[in-house]
């Protein structure tokens, strides 16, 4: 057997980031802080986005209203991860596309507050068209996971 | 001189562009380096890629006119994507341009370099797709990075751009996992014949089954490995490509579209875009039905569900019904279509050149050029590819062999 280290270079870079908010970003993130989902709305066409979006994207002009969203949310698919990947949390969990109220866009999110506590029996719980809640993380600091996570809706 | 009149009443003027070369690096590259022990630099890589490429074209380095760079920010270990560059020749003071679309790197480059000669800048364009998985210590650190960072990045990774599809699929069609594991064992039966697969030996639909759940309802075996190898193509004017061949293999049409960078948009039931790029690249090469007019076709499948979700989205059956035109054998080696005989991305996924690869397996088809894995006499094909954030985009080509049909 060939030593792997001989045909190898391990180094890394250190990339740091600061991006801006623009006022919708900023807008929705604040939102949660306070516990409140907010949309943005395209009046004339009555399109609502969350996460908000500045403009309409089928007819490329601004969005214009701010509307605050029924914390209810639909499952459009959804998937339970077995292994541990880089930068994710310890398996099992279920993340999700979830449909906010009758927003264009959905929202990704994790799902939790299963009774299972094995993943065979999580995709059983779960299916798509499910409706779900946001639960909130009692420290916000306006980020995506100031919801904890989505659950079912008993 | 061809003029293009499609159906969305787009008339063109465009120079006719042919495929004079396909190929990759060599055999033995096509594996995870990291447990093999065979490892290239991207230099030798992408070296032995362009010789071997110019090999099957049978042109010199010195016919090339442009050259176009594709893979993926992050994947070449510096953010200057084109760190190949000496290996294209660039000595002779050819120009290169970088292609960055993620999963359809390949098609869009390949898109690109029959732009460049349709329109007459240039007779050969060379076309180099990186084997972009092997130097980043985990691919997930990368693919992160091409979430929306804000919205999506905390909360997916790249399995999951798959398990979503896949999991809704299942959901509307009562597709089972029985039917992913039968599409994933046709696809490593063809791989067997293929000396450039990763995954080279035949799995059972038990086996397929059995093996490891990664993210439901993609196990180990329904998901691509994590491989290395480039590929490369030359595509040349016409007056070029008579030069060099007999019975010339023309790109008919060529097309990509576009979704959008928030993945908020997708409702993950199929691919509606594809559907939409499909009508539009059928109606540029005149193709009224897939099914009868096309005899070979390679997709971008890394997670097997994605191949029976093709076989609706470019119109070879109505929706929900990709199992049962799977288990009609229409798709098989022997079948009316093949679809995917190199073992797709499921078996050999070498990053950036996996998108391109299905051109290059497209090409290599029509050429007689497929080895073990050439099927039947094929005059017309179709390449697919897919990617960046949850499918982003999708590329089509047509390829067909001058007299065929």
């Amino acid at each position: 057997m060939t030593d792997y280290d001989t045909y190898q270079k391990e180094f890394r870079w250190e990339l740091d980031f600061s991006l801006n908010l623009g006022d919708a970003d900023r807008k929705f993130f604040e939102g949660l802080q306070e516990k409140r989902i907010l949309g943005k709305k395209h009046t004339d066409s009555g399109r609502v986005f969350v996460p908000p979006q500045p403009y309409d994207d089928r007819t490329f002009t601004a969005t214009d209203e701010w509307v605050e969203m029924e914390q209810k949310g639909v499952i459009e698919s959804y998937t339970v991860t077995f292994r541990q990947f880089r930068n994710m949390p310890e398996p099992p969990y279920v993340n999700g596309a979830i449909r906010i109220g009758d927003s264009e866009t959905c929202l990704l999110h994790f799902i939790g507050g299963l009774d299972a506590d094995d993943p065979e029996a999580m995709i059983e719980e779960i299916s798509s068209g499910m409706t779900v809640e946001p639960v909130w993380s009692d420290e916000r600091d306006g980020d995506i996971l100031d919801i904890k996570h989505f659950e079912p809706v008993e | 001189m061809a003029f293009l009149f499609s159906e969305r009443g787009r008339v063109s003027v465009a120079r006719n562009v042919g495929v004079v070369g396909a190929g990759y690096s060599d055999p033995e590259t096509f594996t995870d380096f990291r447990e093999a022990g065979v490892t290239r630099s991207k230099e030798e890589l992408a070296y032995s890629t362009i010789t071997n490429t110019l090999e099957n074209a049978d042109v010199d380095m010195s016919a090339i006119d442009a050259t176009i760079f594709t893979t993926v920010d992050g994947f070449e270990a510096t953010n200057r994507i084109e760190r190949t560059i000496d290996m294209f020749g660039q000595s002779r003071n050819i120009p290169l341009i970088s292609i960055n679309t993620g999963g359809t790197g390949g098609g869009s480059a390949f898109k690109a370099a029959y732009e460049q000669i349709a329109a007459g800048q240039y007779d050969m364009v060379l076309v180099y797709a990186s084997g972009s998985f092997d130097s980043a210590v985990e691919g997930q650190q990368i693919m992160n990075t091409a979430a929306p960072p804000l919205y999506e990045k905390p909360i997916i990774s790249a399995i999951h751009m798959g398990a979503l599809y896949a999991s809704k699929y299942m959901d509307v069609h009562d597709v089972t996992e029985e039917d992913l594991a039968l599409t994933a064992a046709k696809n490593y039966e063809s791989a067997s014949n293929n000396p450039w697969a990763h995954r080279d030996k035949p799995y059972s639909v038990e086996e397929i089954m059995n093996s490891e759940m990664v993210a439901w309802p993609l196990r180990r075996l329904l998901t691509c490995p994590v491989s290395s190898g480039g590929g490369a193509m030359i595509l040349a004017s016409e007056e070029k490509v008579r030069e060099s061949m007999d019975e010339p293999v023309w790109v008919d049409a060529t097309e990509s579209i576009t979704n959008t960078f928030l993945s908020g948009y997708r409702t993950y039931e199929n691919f509606p875009r594809l559907e939409t790029l499909a009508e539009r690249v059928y109606g540029d090469a005149g193709i009224d039905n897939p099914e009868s007019d096309i005899d070979y076709v390679e997709t971008f499948n890394p997670y097997i569900a994605f191949e029976l979700m093709q076989y609706e989205d470019l119109g070879f059956c109505e929706s929900g019904e990709g199992p049962e035109y799977l288990r009609s054998g229409i798709t098989e080696a022997d079948g009316d279509v093949p679809w995917n005989m190199s073992g797709g991305v499921l078996c050999t996924n070498s990053g950036i050149c996996a998108s391109l690869s299905r051109h290059i397996e497209v090409a290599l088809q029509l050429m007689g050029d497929a080895g073990d894995r050439q099927v039947d006499d094929p005059g017309v094909g179709l390449a697919h590819s897919w990617g960046s954030n949850l499918g982003q985009f999708h590329t089509l080509a047509v390829m067909s062999r001058e007299g065929a049909n």
